[in-house]
């Protein structure tokens, strides 16, 4: 190819994402509780009849929870309600500098107060809890606390076990998190953004733009593409206080897994965990690789308990094609089998 | 040519575009396509070393770590600007002159009068307060940690970048071979070129990302900037402190603002948890109405603080948190009074 070429597919390409207008957060919802920047919302269902137990979703603090409705093809949240369930979903915002005291405790209390908001409205005692990623390691706190209020936990790409040898872990073990929160207040999402994208400079800051010069994308790959970009790169501040927690007596301590994690002076018991459980993995997942999960199988007490892996990565497993078909009409089936 | 190719059409959806799409997206993407026409450079230069067939892998090394420098700026600028501003502040240059004072090493009684010898220091010695120096010295000595961390790491990763290109060199010269061997009238184009060349540098730079002397590296690198920001801020801090007429509140008022006001939330939050677990009572409803005054007046001054307050304000908010305070005390001792009494059978409504 030559440069003139590079530079007119690169314009050709450039022009088409210029007028592409990327919509995320597919499925319409209302907004049902606010309590500072931390929010709950209803999605509106699509059937008459819902299943009787509804389900809640906490996701992670470090990114946006609308990667679950990114696109309206491949929403998880859509899979959900028009397979009957009744979905919630706690979005924790964009923390600012006043949130900066935000410690875990208060992410744990606003899943109980979100909690027992759905279970009045829906008039059950116990919901299904779906966490993903570091929003599944908080359902899974929430769960071994409070046992009796979860009929049903889904982790999905949840890291337990921070011994697992990746990079991002390496990084977060020999990080000085008192400096950083002294010095910065919040941790800054595009810090954050910097260390994801470093651990692999060369494919993440590169090879993928590049794809787009060398081939010729349609409209409809680029809009996919944009999306995800918007996504990647919406990264909320980590509330000082919480990084200083969890970097600390997760990533560095590892307490959670060795059932040392202690939380508002209660102990996080992870064999408290006695309800139906199932482990969504990733097998290409570097933030929460399947070594990062599968030990939790072993520790909690609950007899019914499944892992279901698929060969994706962290974020594949929302948005991509294969798990669209492939994945969540499992996960979906798994979760109505239990909402009666 | 339609408009769009024209010059006039292509800066207008430069600047559209840097406008509409994330502005990381952006630069990566605008990047990525002159990093990609430094490779086409590249692979063009060692094409006559290459029409042999039978490339010297030594001959392509030289050729490929020239053309490749420019690649190797392109694309670590995003990441580390950040640390290039901090290494190349102008202040920082003035930074080694501030030391001299901090560490008193000027020439003191050397020539002409004390006020000659202070002059140049005349702001740090009339104007500022006493802790100037030592606050200053702390800045001095976590910015040379700062510099000689980001030295480091940026001589480890260049290091990779030379071994990368090596590594690629000996391997495209082996699969070049190769290639003639099969079919001599089919040789290895730019395609094959690109790929090997993504695969070799991603791999290296993954690999080297987690060796253990390079995470130490970055350790420092993270605390020492981490220092650098905490004492140039503490700095400023002392240096604004002794003007009047300087408006605004530091960051450690301000932090310690966002502590009460996080304090006070919690409290709100725990009368009214208690306070749900009361049966139904005007008593209660007239709780929760002051709990929702309450958090209302809080959520007024968590506006007010996060827009940048002038010191005025900022000590209002402090005087409001105080009032709020004790008026969330109030409530509280309410509650607990309600619920120590003997519990009654609910009113019928």
């Amino acid at each position: 190819m030559e440069e003139y070429k590079v530079v007119e597919q690169f314009m050709k390409t450039l022009k088409t994402l210029r007028d592409i207008d990327v919509d995320v957060w597919q499925t319409p919802f209302d907004e049902i509780h606010k309590e500072g920047i931390f929010r709950l919302i209803h999605y509106q269902p699509t059937v008459e009849k819902t299943l009787p137990t509804p389900v809640l979703i906490v996701y992670a603090y470090i990114n946006r929870p609308y990667i679950l409705d990114l696109q309206p093809d491949r929403s998880v949240i859509r899979k959900m309600i028009d397979n009957g369930l009744d979905v919630y979903m706690i979005d924790w915002g964009y923390p600012k500098k006043a949130d900066k005291y935000i410690t875990l405790e208060d992410y744990i209390r606003y899943i109980d107060k979100a909690l027992g908001i759905v279970a009045k409205r829906s008039n059950k005692d116990k919901i299904t809890l779906h966490g993903y990623c570091l929003g599944g390691t908080l359902s899974l706190i929430f769960a071994s606390l409070n046992p009796e209020k979860v009929k049903n936990l889904v982790l999905q790409a949840t890291p337990v076990d921070f011994d697992a040898p990746r990079t991002i872990n390496l990084w977060a073990k020999s990080l000085d998190v008192d400096k950083v929160v002294d010095a910065m207040g919040n941790a800054p999402g595009e810090f954050l953004n910097n260390a994801f994208l470093l651990a692999d400079p060369i494919g993440l800051t590169f090879g993928k733009y590049a794809n787009l010069i060398r081939e010729s994308k349609d409209e409809k790959f680029l809009k996919t593409f944009l999306r995800m970009e918007k996504w990647i790169f919406d990264s909320p501040d980590v509330p000082g206080e919480t990084f200083r927690q969890y970097i600390k007596a997760w990533y560095q301590k590892n307490l959670l897994i060795k059932n040392q994690f202690t939380l508002a002076g209660k102990k996080v018991d992870l064999h408290r965990i006695n309800m139906p459980t199932l482990a969504i993995v990733a097998d290409y997942d570097h933030i929460a690789p399947p070594e990062a999960t599968k030990p939790l199988l072993d520790v909690i007490s609950s007899t019914d308990k499944i892992i279901m892996n698929f060969t994706t990565g962290h974020i594949g497993v929302s948005v991509g094609s294969k798990p669209a078909y492939g994945l969540w009409p499992k996960v979906i089936d798994w979760m109505k089998a239990r909402s009666q | 040519m339609s408009e769009d190719d024209s010059v006039a059409g292509y800066s207008k959806t430069l600047v559209d575009s840097y406008f509409k799409l994330p502005k990381e997206t952006f630069e990566l993407f605008t990047r990525s396509v002159d990093t990609y026409t430094k490779l086409l450079d590249a692979w063009r230069n060692s094409s006559s070393e290459l029409s042999g067939g039978k490339p010297k892998s030594q001959e392509l090394f030289k050729i490929w770590d020239r053309d490749f420098i420019g690649i190797y700026d392109d694309l670590f600028e995003m990441l580390f600007r950040p640390m290039k501003l901090l290494a190349g502040l102008q202040w920082a240059d003035n930074l080694t002159r501030m030391s001299d004072f901090t560490r008193l090493s000027w020439p003191f009684g050397a020539i002409g009068s004390i006020y000659t010898v202070f002059k140049p220091y005349e702001n740090f010695i009339y104007l500022f307060p006493k802790e100037t120096p030592q606050l200053l010295q702390k800045v001095v000595n976590s910015y040379t940690d700062f510099y000689e961390a980001w030295r480091d790491y940026y001589r480890g990763l260049y290091k990779a970048w030379n071994k990368a290109t090596e590594k690629l060199s000996t391997q495209f010269a082996e699969k070049m071979v190769n290639a003639q061997k099969e079919d001599p009238q089919k040789p290895l184009d730019f395609g094959a070129f690109y790929d090997l060349w993504m695969e070799t540098f991603s791999k290296t730079y993954i690999e080297l990302l987690s060796l253990p002397n390079m995470v130490s590296v970055q350790t420092r690198l993270s605390s020492s900037t981490m220092d650098l920001i905490k004492h140039w801020r503490e700095l400023s801090e002392a240096v604004m402190s002794v003007s009047p007429a300087f408006p605004f509140p530091t960051k450690s008022e301000m932090d310690e603002t966002y502590k009460r006001l996080h304090l006070l939330k919690n409290e709100i939050e725990d009368v009214n948890q208690r306070t749900e677990e009361q049966p139904t009572r005007t008593e209660v409803d007239e709780v929760y109405k002051l709990l929702r005054v309450l958090k209302e007046k809080v959520d007024g001054i968590n506006q007010k603080i996060e827009a940048q307050p002038k010191r005025s304000e900022m000590n209002e908010a402090q005087e409001s948190l105080r009032v709020l305070k004790k008026e969330v005390n109030e409530i509280n001792r309410k509650v607990e009074a309600q619920r120590a009494r003997p519990r009654q059978a609910p009113k019928q409504e």
